[in-house]
């Protein structure tokens, strides 16, 4: 039963990510910046993915176990393909080379494991770190929430390793709401924005 | 370290300085946008090509105002400024 609220939560996430992604478009067809349109490209695939995982939990029975699976697996693909290009979004304005040397770093301790979820941590620290130099640079509260939002999703990523290793619901659980939390707080920064 | 102002910016400013005139004149946009005369052509054509100001040929000089495509830039500038700088986006 918990896996349809754990769904739930997936579709909830997600819609917020098509809410990001299409505010990321209507920047992008104002100023035409190339980085606004990769950010809406990203979290259209992240808010897809999602949606698509959540449905498929929410309607999962034994005789659709085959399409849960296949949803799960689409997602985990298409949640990589969104880092990674979240990562090119944030490459595109290096704050210098140590950022480049501490992604390097970053994917020299990870690699040795080379699962989604912890390549989706690599490229999220990545990213976080780059808005964590913004938010140094800038002392803004809305980049503090977007900070948080993007750590808590990184740590989403971390409770599912710990989840799917130990086997452990409540961590499963817990990375499913974390997830969820950060999306709200993204939610939130773009009400704030207006 | 000096901060060079990006792409957006300088167009923005340049829509800044028509918006406070009404309509301007290049030499007007020029200084108030602390432009080089080759770079200002290069973004007033660009800016004509987008649709966010229109060339005004007057009997012996030229005067640019914005469109409402441009005005409407203008006032979401904020909000988009805002929604960059949440993602760590430099503008």
């Amino acid at each position: 039963m918990i896996y349809r609220y754990l769904g739930l939560a997936d579709l909830i996430s997600g819609v917020i990510a098509l809410v990001v992604s299409f505010s990321a478009y209507r920047c992008y067809a104002a100023v035409r910046d190339k980085r606004f349109l990769l950010l809406e490209l990203s979290f259209l695939i992240m808010g897809l993915g999602m949606g698509m995982r959540g449905f498929s939990l929410m309607l999962a029975s034994r005789r659709t176990t085959h399409i849960t699976l296949m949803c799960i697996l689409i997602e985990a693909m298409a949640r990589i393909l969104s880092y990674s290009i979240l990562a090119v979004t944030y490459t595109m304005q290096l704050v210098s080379l140590g950022v480049a040397l501490v992604g390097i770093y970053f994917l020299r301790i990870f690699i040795i494991d080379p699962i989604v979820d912890t390549i989706a941590i690599f490229l999220l620290s990545y990213v976080t770190f780059n808005i964590g130099m913004m938010l140094f640079r800038g002392k803004s509260k809305l980049t503090l929430i977007v900070f948080i939002a993007f750590t808590l999703l990184t740590l989403s990523h971390v409770f599912s390793i710990v989840g799917h290793h130990a086997l452990s619901l409540f961590y499963l659980t817990l990375s499913y709401l974390t997830q969820l939390v950060s999306f709200i707080l993204l939610l939130i920064t773009l009400l704030k924005v207006g | 370290m000096r901060k060079y102002r990006s792409r957006v910016q300088i167009m923005i400013d340049i829509l800044e300085v028509i918006h406070e005139k009404g309509k301007a004149r290049p030499t007007h946009i020029l200084y108030g946008a602390n432009l080089s005369h080759d770079r200002l052509k290069k973004y007033l054509k660009e800016l004509e090509e987008n649709g966010l100001i229109q060339r005004v040929n007057m009997e012996s000089y030229v005067v640019y105002r914005l469109t409402s495509k441009g005005l409407r830039l203008l006032r979401e500038y904020d909000k988009i400024k805002r929604f960059a700088e949440a993602f760590g986006i430099e503008l």
